[in-house]
């Protein structure tokens, strides 16, 4: 599950070069939409709300001070989707009185905007229940950002639970090579402003096709990494890529962060030649630093020996 | 190792009977550039109660140094930061061994670590790798698991 089959809505993350380096990638994002809406809403999102409720504790963090920006998201997100979609979304608002529709799950929500008490959930994590993406919430202040709350269901590897309340630096210590890199990308955030929004794409193999790969369960899935073979190799690899948005908040200087996480099967990744030979350059020059981190390096060569026997076939 | 700060208005030395002799040359550039200071060496945890006190009364631009064992500095570093010194004010040097809290990736249960790369989870029971992962919050490492 949780793969699509269309290869034309695909985000292919790489750009004109056969070589691959962390960088700051982002660029202006065009449409200024933080959220998507694909044909695996529904499951997503009901798995999504399964996690929430069967492990709050690793998919949802916030620290008090994050409330008001957090009914800035809410309010963010919920006037795209209305926009965007307007069909499966509709908001009614009286003063602030809100009625927030949505037709796909045929549900009804009204609350008083602002007002906490009127809604059960957090308004970050009420509004998450909605939408495919991650969200995560970083906060401005003495010269930093800071991650003060975010609802995480989907995360390559990492724990919101232990990363919670960590600046920017701090969240990105461990990755290799990122030294010089995580000052000029932090510099890059906190200069984003209100209004102009950026978007940017991470990727990464993966061995199974689990949306929910959460450190919390690394030790269930990551057996798949050593279970890659010359024959199962096509079916079972994935390309994950993560489409990352970025929103500077107006009134509280907070940055929203949304993901959102698509995966591709390999089998059906390499149906397009241009993305088969390119990916096939840029995983044969990958700097073994990178994949390891990605969590690449156990099986990179079956993958490599895979895109090479695809493509002496063309 | 310490590092003397030049242009403060006081220093505060905070020391357990291990700790003092590291404090010594601190003391001595104090004492010849006309630094005023306080200096406690703490026997006993018993004799850490007045520190709170201590440590509210002083004024801006007042520095820190605190020297002993792992635990002796971290319980006198959280008081120190309840009174309002912030990580800037303050240097700190653990004598001994350095004993580190790390959090299971899995369970989120806490263990306590000297100087392996290796443990076993005591709540669990998964074969962790300690990182350099650090969380202020949890004062903790993060243990990574490994797949065998």
């Amino acid at each position: 599950m949780n793969s699509t089959d269309n290869l034309l809505s695909f985000p292919y993350p790489f750009g004109d070069r056969d070589v691959y380096r962390y960088s700051n990638n982002a660029s202006p994002l065009d449409p200024p939409n933080p959220i998507e809406i694909t044909d695996q809403y529904i499951d997503e999102v009901t798995l999504k709300r399964k996690l929430l409720t069967n492990h709050p504790e690793r998919c949802y963090y916030s620290s008090p001070h994050t409330l008001d920006a957090q009914w800035e998201v809410l309010s963010l997100i919920v006037h795209h989707l209305v926009e965007s979609y307007p069909d499966k979304f509709e908001l009614i608002k009286q003063n602030d009185q809100w009625v927030f529709s949505n037709l796909l799950f045929g549900e009804k929500i009204t609350f008083t905007f602002g007002d906490h008490e009127t809604l059960e959930l957090d308004p970050l994590d009420f509004i998450g229940r909605h939408v495919q993406e991650d969200l995560i919430l970083m906060m401005q202040r003495d010269g930093d950002l800071f991650l003060d709350a975010g609802q995480l269901c989907f995360p390559a590897n990492w724990s919101l639970y232990f990363d919670a309340g960590m600046s920017f630096k701090e969240i990105h210590s461990p990755i290799p090579g990122f030294d010089s890199l995580d000052e000029r990308i932090r510099q890059f955030l906190m200069r984003i402003e209100a209004g102009k929004p950026w978007g940017r794409k991470n990727w990464s193999l993966m061995a199974g096709n689990k949306l929910d790969t959460s450190l919390e369960t690394f030790a269930e899935w990551g057996h798949a990494r050593k279970k890659v073979t010359k024959e199962n190799v096509g079916e079972l690899v994935h390309l994950r890529v993560e489409v990352q948005k970025l929103f500077r908040l107006p009134k509280s200087n907070g940055i929203l962060f949304t993901i959102h996480t698509h995966m591709l099967p390999l089998e059906k990744f390499i149906q397009n030649k241009p993305w088969l030979e390119q990916f096939s350059a840029i995983l044969h020059e990958l700097p073994e630093f990178i994949a390891d981190y990605k969590g690449i390096s156990l099986y990179r060569e079956v993958v490599l020996e895979y895109l090479e026997e695809e493509l002496k076939k063309r | 190792m310490f590092s003397y700060m030049e242009g403060k208005r006081k220093f505060l030395f905070c020391a357990d009977s291990e700790g003092v002799r590291y404090l010594h040359i601190l003391v001595r550039q104090a004492m010849d550039e006309n630094v005023p200071f306080d200096f406690h060496i703490l026997q006993e945890e018993r004799e850490e109660s007045f520190v709170n006190e201590w440590f509210s009364k002083q004024k801006m631009g007042t520095y820190l140094y605190i020297s002993g064992t792992s635990d002796f500095v971290k319980r006198i570093q959280v008081r120190a930061m309840n009174a309002g010194f912030s990580e800037h004010d303050m240097q700190t040097f653990i004598t001994g061994t350095i004993k580190k809290k790390l959090i299971c990736c899995t369970c989120h249960g806490e263990n306590e670590v000297l100087d392996s790369t290796h443990v076993v989870c005591v709540h669990c029971g998964q074969d962790l790798e300690v990182s350099d992962h650090y969380s202020r919050r949890l004062d903790a490492y993060l243990g990574y698991v490994t797949i065998k």
